[in-house]
Formats: C-alpha cells, structure tokens, sequence
C-alpha cells in the first residue's frame, strides 16, 4: 500500500524479463540441441550446392558457436528483430508476420474469452446456487464435456450443422471476399466500427461466430468448476450467514458472493489465457483464420525452425503481458493484496 | 407477551450417515429487556437453536417442527420477505468467528451503512454518516469507516460486527459465542459493550459453552444437554440451587478463586445425537441415575417459581 | 490408522471404498472406468475386432457408413471402423508414454524442490513456473516440429510440457507435510533424506498423485490429438485420430461427415473417460481433506 499501485505495476513488470528469458532459453536449448540439422531439414534431401547451404546457415545465425548464437539472438529480439524466414518465401523477416496475423488471432481469443468467460460465470453460478440439485450435476457434466471436447472436431460440427445442414454461417476466412475493409488496428470488428463500414461488421462479426463459439465453449469447462466450487465455498462462509441474518437482499448477497468468488477466477484467467492460445492453434487450422496459428502450422509443413522460434518468443512475450495484466486486475480488486 | 417464545422447536440434520436431532422438543420464554443464556458443551445444538430463531439452520438441517414466536408473530410461518424485513431490523444477530463474518471485499462503513440503507431506505451518504456515528458508540474512530476488514484486529472486528447488529435497535440480539474467538481483555469488553445495549431495552438470547461467564451478566440461564432443555432459571436459581446433575457437573468443572474445590469434569462423553440413549439423554454420564432414567424421558417441570428442570429425581416419584 | 499408505493400498482401497461403494457422484466414476477400459480393451484386441487392414485400400472411397463398413471409407478407400480400432494403439501408446516420463522427471525434482527448499527450490520453481504459464500445445508443437514426426518424438513433447504440473503439485504438497509429526519422527529415528522423501512423504501423495494423473492424462490425450492433427505425431499410412479427422476434414463440407465424426468422438471419448475419473476422484480427496 504504501508505494502506489504504479510501482506495484513496475516491479510486476520487471518480473517478465526473467520469465521471459527462462522461455527463451528453453526454446534455444530445444531448437539447437535436439538432434536433426534445420537446414537440411528445411531444403531436404535434395543436393544442394555446399555455398548455397553455407549461405542458408549463415541467414539462420547458425553458422556461429551455439553460446554466441544465444546473444546474438537474444540482442536482436531486444531491437525487435525476430529473423527472417528460411523457407519458402526465404529471407522475409519473421516480424512483417507477426504484424500481419497477430490481429487476427487477438480478434478470435478476445471474442473467445469473453464467451468463454461469461458462459463459464452463468452455468458456474448456476450449478452453485442450485448446489445438489439434478441442474448442479448437469452443469459438473457441461463442464466436463466442454473441457474435453476436441477442438477441431466441435469446430468441425458446428461448421457441418451451421454451414452446411442451416447454411447460415460462414465456415472459414474472416470476410467475405467480395467486401474491402480499409484496416487500421487489424481486427476487422474494430475496423469496420472506425470506418463505419456496416457491411464488413455483420461479414466479421459472421465469420467470428462460429470459431470464437467453439474456442469458447471448449475453453468455458474450467471456469463452470471453478466458479461453481468457489461460490459453493463461499455462500457456505459466515460473511454471507452473516448478510443474510441483516436482512439483505438475496439478490445482493448473491452479488456479494460473486465478487468474492470472482477473485480466484481472475488468477486463473492468465492460465486460461495461455490454453486459450494453444487452443487458437487448432481453432484456427479449422477454420482457415488467417491468424498466427496457421502461420505456425504453415512454417511447420516448411520446417521453417526460425519462424517458429520468432514465434514462441512473441508468444512468450504476449502471455508474460496477459500475466501482468490479469496480476494488476486482481491487485485493484482484491484489497487484501499489498502494494 | 413475552417478546420471544420458542415452543416445541425441532430441528434435525438429514445426513448421509443418519438423522442428527440436533434441537428436540426445545421450549424456552425471553421477555422484554431479558439477557437469557444458553449454556451447553459444543454439539449440544445450543448454536443451532441460534439458527433456528434466525431460518438460518445450514443444510442439511431443517426445522422439524415448533413454533418461534415473536412480540406475537410466528416466525417460522412468514414468508421470506416478511421475515427478511425482521431480520436485522427487529432481531440483531452476532457470530462466533469475527475475522471471518465480514466481507473481506467490502469496506466496514459500507457494510454498516448497508443497514440504513436497506432497512430504513436512505441514500448512501447519510447512511455513512450514521456508520460512522455508529462506530463511536462501539468505541472506534469514525474513520474506521473507510478500513477493509483485514485491516483490523479481531476484536475491532467483533466491534463492527455489533454495531451492525444493533445499528437499528432491534427487540432482540442473539450472540453466538461473541467471546469465544477473542482474548481474555477484549472479551470482557465487548461484555461491556453488549450489556451496555441491554441497560437500552435490547433482550438477549446468549449463547455459550461456558457457565461462569453466562453467570456473570444473565437473568436467566438455560442449560441444553444432547439437544434437549434440562434446566432453565434466574442465574440465582440456577447457580446456587442447581437441580439438574448436568448444570452440578458443569458448576464443578468451573474453578472457584475463593473456595478450596478441586476442578470435576464430568465423565464420559456426550450421546451421538443420531442414535441418543433412551430415557434420559445424560443418564449414561449420571452418578445420581435411577432405573427411571433409562426408561422414560423425564418431562421439564417447575420445582420453584420460575425454575424448571427436566430430572426425574425432581419429579414427583423421584424425590 | 496406517499413517503411510502403500499405493497398492490405496488402489485396493480405491477400488473397493469406491467404485463398488455407493456414495454420491460414484456414476462418475463408473462410467470414467467403463470407458477407458473399452478403449484399452479396443486397443488390445485390434487384430480381432478390426475387419480390414487398416492401411489398405479394401473398398470404394468416400462410401457412407454401412453394414460392411460401419463407418464408412475414408478418400483412400480405407475402412474407418478398422482405422478407428487400430488408432486406439497409438494414441494410448503416446499418452502413456508420456506420462510416465513426465511423472518420472516431475515427481523427484518437486520432491527434491519442496523438500530442500532454499537455492534449489527458487531457481527450479522459477524455471517450471514459466513453462507452465506458457500454452502448452504451442510449446509441444515446437518440439515436435523439431523432433520430427513420430510417435515417440510426440510422447517427449508432451512428455516436456507436462512436468512442471507434476513438479507444482509434489512440490506444493511436500512443502505441506514435510513438517508434520510423522515425518519429524523419521528424522528423529535417523532415517536419511532420501528414506524420508521415498518413504514417508511420497506414499502419502498417493492420492493426490492419482487425481492429477487422470486428469493430466486427459489433458495429454487431447494434446497429443491436436498435434496429430496438425501433422506432427505419424506419418501416413499410421491409424491415428487426430491425423484422421484433418485427413477427412476437406470433404466435410461435402456432406461427408463419417470421416471427421468417428475419429473426434473417440478423442473426446477417451478424454472425457479419465476427466471423469479424474473429477469424481478430486471430489473424492477433497471431501477426505476437509474431514
């Protein structure tokens, strides 16, 4: 309490270097040590002249010692530099992509989230106050199968029955190809709002259905558990005993118990977040999202090791960001937390 | 009219492994301005009577039967409304645990404020005006009003729970075992605190496992064994003239400064409450017990004015 | 009361206190347990109960699911039903293996972790804690890629990103009973650490073990499908979920649904089986905590 919460937000922020760091040399340690040469990988097993791969080596940084591989890489990313691609096409620096796709996947796990959140807060909360009951167990079930239901393959249902069976929905793409949308932050929902292009809203906001659904439901599992488990905790306190021998309302208590409820919720949403993305991986390779997603499976069929590792690192990075936020959150709404 | 008059009030636990009669057949008369205590070893379901007053018996317990009148209404027989509209306003309730009967979210003047607010329908700025005017008459600074809870100790806590309960003057306080979590020093203050709401026209329905203290502030002290009244009296009667061998039992297991006596506890242990003995519920525990005892449940009868006790050695056959 | 638990105990008391008692929530349990004991018994009787070679052309492609293929031939003219079977192998293979290897690195680092505490501890959890903030899928994906596909390879991928939830789990609870009575008496009766730690701490997560197992495993299954099905985990012509559903995938929209239903069923089949396990059993330890 006593230094603010903008100090509280910096040593916070400090603390994503060393995560970050510890990611980055995994990674490295993974990519450089574990058997299989990259660039052979990357032009196969075709001749290849020996300049032409000294050449490639040369562009991958690989053609110094490992330690000094591990600096060089390292300063570059702080000058935001992520390398350049070594498969088809050569030499385009990794971070035009990341520019390029990461709105897109940002656009899907924001809608996904919030689905995935509120649906999580509405069957938790239900099954809670319904404690027992034959709604309760139902709920535990949705949960469950929510949690365990495969990615592609519910992404692939809802494709089948609103494309295909309903033909309501579009099952791929973020637009339809026949309608332009001058872009500005990159995701299309915001974009369209900025350049009051109505057409282009209802078109993204259409194709954002059905794979921020599928993202979201899977993803809403966990929080139906740990919502109900932790209302369920917390309508048994004595606060709430307490509220209730006051002669408050019930619908405030109820709203009381949440925001307590909430607390732990918060804590696992950078978690969540993080399965959310992995979770885009998929979601997105199921429905053709244009997003970072696919351009990691692209890079894969390529073995195009660079992007992948840019990729991780910015991953790293954006989830270490999700942390500090989800950390600050719960800094403001927890008045137990110091800081 | 009484202000408070439980009759026959049963209230039983459905748990898995059986059914718990934690209240059975309690009868028991608070009248206006009256400190009753109830006095019992834990699980002798005097919290859960507490419970009941209030229709807060956690599951999976349920009021079997009875009634709770109060200033001539029943309780148990209003709708919810009705009776969230007594709650707080009429009957004021305070819990063992301080640290954990306040919202750690909420600061402590809106949860007092909430009260006016509620209850009495004015706006939020007056209400924390009144908080705060509330909190110095339980001996805090008005400023507390803007602490979180875990900012206090625990027996500021207790404070804040008690100038919540009595922020509308009920009829009635219930204290369930206020005292128990605190220390020696604090305890005997919000004692203070509580007879001091008394001296203003507040009854009080006391609950604690621990007679002396009981003793010390009553009018009237009601001794439960094993879900059931044994003995209910003026704290004279009671304690000078025990009748019942549980309320003995009890006496001798409190030390006295001034006398030579030497600490008895009473041997055995309380009855599982799903599978009580027959008879007499205490009867396995009684140095005094007859063939009656197993047999028959003795009834609550009045020895003197005022004083009742359900024994059979005070029945008329015993003698 | 034994205060140490044997695991043999624990499965026996396990099996007897539970699936066969009736206690609320115990259908969970059953219906996890009938599960995943089809699928393993699908997958040890493969040879018999597949009709088909599961590699070969043996029909027409793209034929609907029916008498003679239940569910139908995939583009190549495979036998879906034959494929489904043989796959069960595989992805029980990669899990397990999986598992093993992660409980068998995670285990003894979070014992050691929580047990010692000091320099060790900080710099062990600070390293787990980042890998386990970090999406799990994406990190297997980036080893896999390197690894090269094959079942194997996938299991050590999965293998890596499922450490650190063993490590924070022993850990955390070590930490929690390392200063009880009974581990203070092994100290005082001169049992050295690693006695101590093998004896008297890790029995006694026996419970805890069981339910992250399950549901960690659950986890993996759906891992190790999302991985085969971006291409990382077998090559063609390996039965295999994952990889099966993306291969049906383009004629979906076709109206050819037999390709991609059969094979995302049975991943959410087998996964659901052992979450279920794995939420009845939480319930389970958790009740037997706050007793």
């Amino acid at each position: 309490m006593a230094r603010g919460l903008g100090y509280y937000i910096f040593v916070r922020a400090l603390m994503i270097i060393p995560t970050i760091l510890i990611l980055y040399t995994i990674v490295f340690i993974l990519l450089r040590l574990l058997p299989g040469d990259p660039i052979l990988a990357v032009v196969g097993t075709r001749n290849i002249p020996p300049e032409q791969l000294e050449n490639l080596r040369h562009m991958a940084g690989l053609d110094k010692p490992p330690y000094i591989q591990y600096f060089d890489y390292l300063w570059r990313l702080l000058h935001g530099d992520f390398g350049v691609t070594l498969a088809i096409p050569m030499g385009t620096p990794v971070k035009n992509y990341i520019f390029s796709r990461f709105p897109a996947t940002l656009e899907l796990t924001i809608f996904g989230f919030t689905i995935s959140v509120i649906l999580g807060l509405l069957t938790g909360t239900v099954a809670a106050v319904k404690r027992g009951s034959a709604v309760d167990t139902g709920m535990r079930l949705y949960s469950i199968i929510a949690y365990t239901l495969f990615i592609p393959w519910f992404g692939l249902l809802l494709q089948y029955f609103f494309g295909l069976v309903l033909g309501v929905l579009p099952t791929s793409g973020r637009l339809d190809p026949d309608i332009s949308l001058k872009t500005i932050t990159g995701l299309y929902v915001l974009d369209s709002i900025l350049t009051g292009n109505i057409d282009a809203l209802i078109s993204s906001l259409a194709h954002l259905v059905l794979p921020s659904l599928t993202l979201g439901i899977v993803l809403s599992g966990a929080y139906t558990r740990l919502v109900r488990n932790n209302l369920v905790d917390i309508l048994s306190m004595d606060f709430i005993r307490s509220y209730r021998a006051r002669g408050i309302r019930d619908w405030k208590i109820t709203i009381y118990a949440l925001k307590n409820a909430f607390i732990p919720v918060i804590t696992l949403m950078g978690l969540q977040f993080a399965i959310l993305l992995g979770g885009a991986i998929l979601t997105e390779t199921t429905f053709s999202w244009p997003g970072m997603g696919t351009f990691i499976v692209d890079r894969i069929d390529y073995r195009d090791y660079n992007s992948i590792q840019g990729m991780i690192i910015f991953f790293a990075f954006f989830v270490s960001l999700i942390s500090l936020v989800v950390d600050v959150i719960y800094a403001l709404l927890d008045p137990r937390v110091k800081y | 009219m009484p202000l408070l008059e439980i009759d026959g009030l049963r209230i039983y636990y459905y748990t898995l492994s059986g059914i718990v009669k934690a209240v059975d057949n309690v009868s028991l008369v608070i009248g206006e301005n009256e400190w009753v205590s109830i006095v019992g070893e834990s699980g002798c379901g005097k919290s859960t009577l507490a419970y009941g007053v209030v229709r807060l018996v956690p599951p999976p317990g349920r009021i079997v039967s009875g009634r709770i009148m109060f200033r001539g209404r029943n309780l148990l027989s209003m709708d919810r409304e009705e009776f969230r509209s007594i709650l707080g306003r009429e009957i004021g309730m305070v819990f063992q645990d301080p640290m954990t009967s306040l919202d750690p979210l909420r600061r402590v003047g809106d949860q007092v404020a909430e009260m006016f607010t509620t209850h009495l329908g004015i706006d939020r700025g007056e209400a924390l005006e009144k908080a705060g005017e509330l909190l110095e008459v339980v001996g805090l600074s008005r400023d507390y009003i803007n602490y979180y809870p875990h900012q206090l100790s625990g027996g500021q806590r207790q404070r804040i729970s008690i100038a919540i309960a009595m922020s509308l003057k009920p009829k009635l306080l219930i204290a369930d075992e206020p005292t128990t979590a605190l220390d020696v020093i604090v305890q005997d203050t919000i004692m203070d605190l509580i007879e001091g709401f008394k001296r203003e026209g507040t009854s009080i329905l006391f609950i604690t496992h621990d007679l002396a203290l009981a003793a010390e502030r009553s009018d009237k002290i009601a001794v439960m064994y094993a879900g059931k009244l044994v003995e209910f009296g003026t704290v004279d009667q009671v304690v000078d003239n025990p009748q019942h061998p549980y309320t003995m039992g009890l006496l001798h297991s409190v030390p006295d400064l001034w006398g030579p006596r030497r600490i008895e506890s009473i041997p055995g242990y309380p009855p599982d409450l799903r599978d009580p003995p027959p008879g007499c519920r205490f009867h396995p525990r009684c140095r005094f017990r007859i063939d009656m005892c197993s047999r028959e449940e003795p009834e609550l009868i009045e020895v003197e004015e005022g004083h009742y006790v359900a024994c059979w050695l005070r029945s008329s056959g015993g003698g | 009361m034994r205060i140490v638990d044997r695991p043999v105990d624990v499965l026996r008391s396990f099996l007897r206190g539970y699936l066969l008692a009736r206690v609320p929530g115990v259908w969970m349990l059953r219906v996890g347990f009938g599960i995943v004991l089809s699928i393993i018994l699908m997958a040890i009787l493969a040879p018999i109960i597949s009709p088909y070679d599961p590699a070969r052309r043996v029909d027409e492609p793209y034929l609907p699911p029916s008498w003679k293929h239940p569910m139908g031939t995939n583009r190549i003219g495979q036998d879906v039903y034959s494929r489904i079977v043989w796959g069960s192998r595989i992805i029980l293979y990669v899990v397990f293996l999986a598992t093993a290897l992660s409980m068998s690195i995670g285990i003894p680092l979070g014992l050691i972790s929580g047990y010692y505490g000091g320099r060790i501890d900080r710099v062990l959890s600070m390293v787990m804690d980042s890998m386990y903030a970090f999406p799990a899928l994406i990190l297997a994906i980036a080893i896999a890629a390197v690894l090269g596909p094959s079942p194997s390879n996938t299991a050590i991928a999965i293998a890596f990103v499922y450490i650190p939830t063993y490590f924070r789990m022993i850990r955390g609870q070590t930490l929690a009973i390392k200063n009880s009575l009974y581990v203070e008496a092994a100290h005082a009766l001169g049992a050295p650490d690693k006695t101590v730690m093998a004896k008297y701490i890790l029995p006694n997560l026996s419970h805890t073990i069981l339910v992250v197992f399950t549901l960690s495993v659950a986890d993996s299954i759906l891992t190790e499908a999302g991985l085969s099905y971006l291409g990382l985990s077998v090559t063609v012509p390996t039965p295999d979920w994952g990889y099966d559903l993306r291969a049906g995938q383009p004629f979906l929209l076709d109206g050819m649904w037999w390709m991609v239903f059969f094979p995302g069923l049975m991943v959410m089949l087998l996964a659901m089986g052992f979450a279920l396990i794995g939420e009845a059993l939480s319930e389970r330890v958790s009740l037997a905590q706050t007793r």
